[in-house]
């Protein structure tokens, strides 16, 4: 079992010194003790390009489960992910956005139509899915979990999965978990102040 | 709900610097009345005591057959009231749903009606509440309008236009000038 510490916003204004108007615990986030390597695992992007853990090597990633006929929460976090993104435009260098991977864990459903979906809200987004087999591999290494309901009378069945965004580095490994809905500035700002102390820590080394 | 319900009509009192008791009866008949107007701009119905307004459609990315409506409603009447079912014409079908997150897991949960308590409003608002549309009989496109009629407990329909629209940073989740930001819901 690996240790985690619950770090609300409110430690990094003790940390950080991020002034007073900042709200308490309108970020959550869970850091592991030490960084956690993602599992091996095949899957494909929505261009049909296969989708490993190498993909996650050499940038920051923020990565959500999802699927895509799920009408309210997965669009609200994919949107949600956009307004970080584009306050992240304001603190770091274009090449350090990080890339936004989602993960559709319904993929009879997902494959047709995952181009068009991420394209909708972000071009650059990555969607990713395939075979259950390999899902659950990628889900369980960040730490997710996800569940597919029997189908009912009409064919529809639901899909249940979890909430957080999890945040990988250029080191492909897990660094912190995300609980959703995210402030967009407050979330940009870990993120940024993230990228910092990774650089420096790996400048040291 | 009685909390709500001072939000709600302060929220009012606060966003139009009216100078009214703060007795709650005569700030609510404020707050009706300034809705009443404010629906009348954005083509909300108010037919009986509970009414809609800001209902909304975020533009669902192509090909997608599920999709969700946002609104508030309100019951103004003196009876608690509630909905039992919902339809719109433009969709193979509707129905109430929640979504929440239970251990960290995104759970979406149907619901067979949602209590509008008497002077009181709901939001149905993303990440919580919301209308789930199936099956979209021609694609929704940005500026179009979903009919819905709700149907009461009492027999009676609501009818509803939601403007078909992005979501985005003016995205209702966070706008509280009305005081309908139901906290920790």
């Amino acid at each position: 079992m690996v240790r985690r510490r619950v770090l609300s916003l409110a430690a990094f204004v003790l940390a950080f010194g991020l002034g007073a108007s900042v709200g308490w615990a309108e970020i959550r986030v869970v850091e592991p003790d030490k960084p956690e390597t993602l599992p091996a695992f095949a899957l494909s992007d929505h261009k049909g390009q296969p989708f490993t853990a190498e993909r996650y090597k050499g940038h920051w990633s923020l990565t959500t489960i999802g699927f895509t006929s799920c009408p309210d929460v997965c669009p609200f976090v994919l949107s949600n992910i956009v307004e970080v993104i584009s306050q992240m435009t304001l603190r770091v260098h274009p090449d350090k956005l990080p890339q936004v991977v989602f993960v559709g864990v319904d993929p009879g459903r997902d494959a047709p139509v995952m181009a068009d979906y991420v394209a909708h809200f972000d071009p650059k987004f990555i969607g990713v899915t395939g075979p259950h087999e390999e899902l659950a591999k990628l889900v369980t290494g960040i730490d997710g979990f996800y569940r597919i309901g029997k189908a009912k009378k009409d064919g529809d069945y639901e899909v249940q999965h979890s909430a957080s965004v999890i945040v990988t580095g250029p080191d492909g490994q897990v660094h912190a978990k995300l609980s959703p809905p995210l402030d967009p500035g407050k979330v940009a700002e870990y993120l940024a102040r993230k990228q910092i102390a990774y650089a420096r820590a790996q400048r040291s080394n | 709900m009685t909390s709500n319900l001072y939000k709600t009509c302060l929220g009012c009192l606060t966003g139009t610097a009216m100078i009214l008791s703060a007795q709650t009866v005569q700030a609510c008949e404020a707050h009706a009345f300034l809705t009443t107007q404010t629906a009348e701009a954005k083509t909300a119905s108010h037919q009986g005591p509970v009414m809609a307004m800001d209902a909304w459609v975020p533009v669902a990315p192509p090909g997608v057959k599920a999709h969700a409506a946002y609104l508030v409603l309100m019951n103004h009447g003196a009876d608690l009231r509630a909905v039992t079912a919902v339809h719109s014409p433009q969709y193979a079908s509707a129905a109430i749903h929640a979504s929440q997150v239970k251990d960290g897991v995104n759970v979406m949960q149907h619901l067979a009606q949602v209590d509008l308590p008497a002077g009181s409003s709901v939001a149905f608002k993303p990440h919580g509440l919301h209308i789930m549309l199936m099956g979209p009989k021609k694609p929704m496109a940005q500026g179009d309008t979903v009919d819905l009629a709700l149907t009461l407990d009492d027999g009676t329909t609501v009818a509803v236009k939601a403007e078909v629209r992005k979501r985005g940073a003016a995205a209702p989740m966070n706008h509280g000038h009305m005081g309908h930001d139901h906290k920790g819901s």
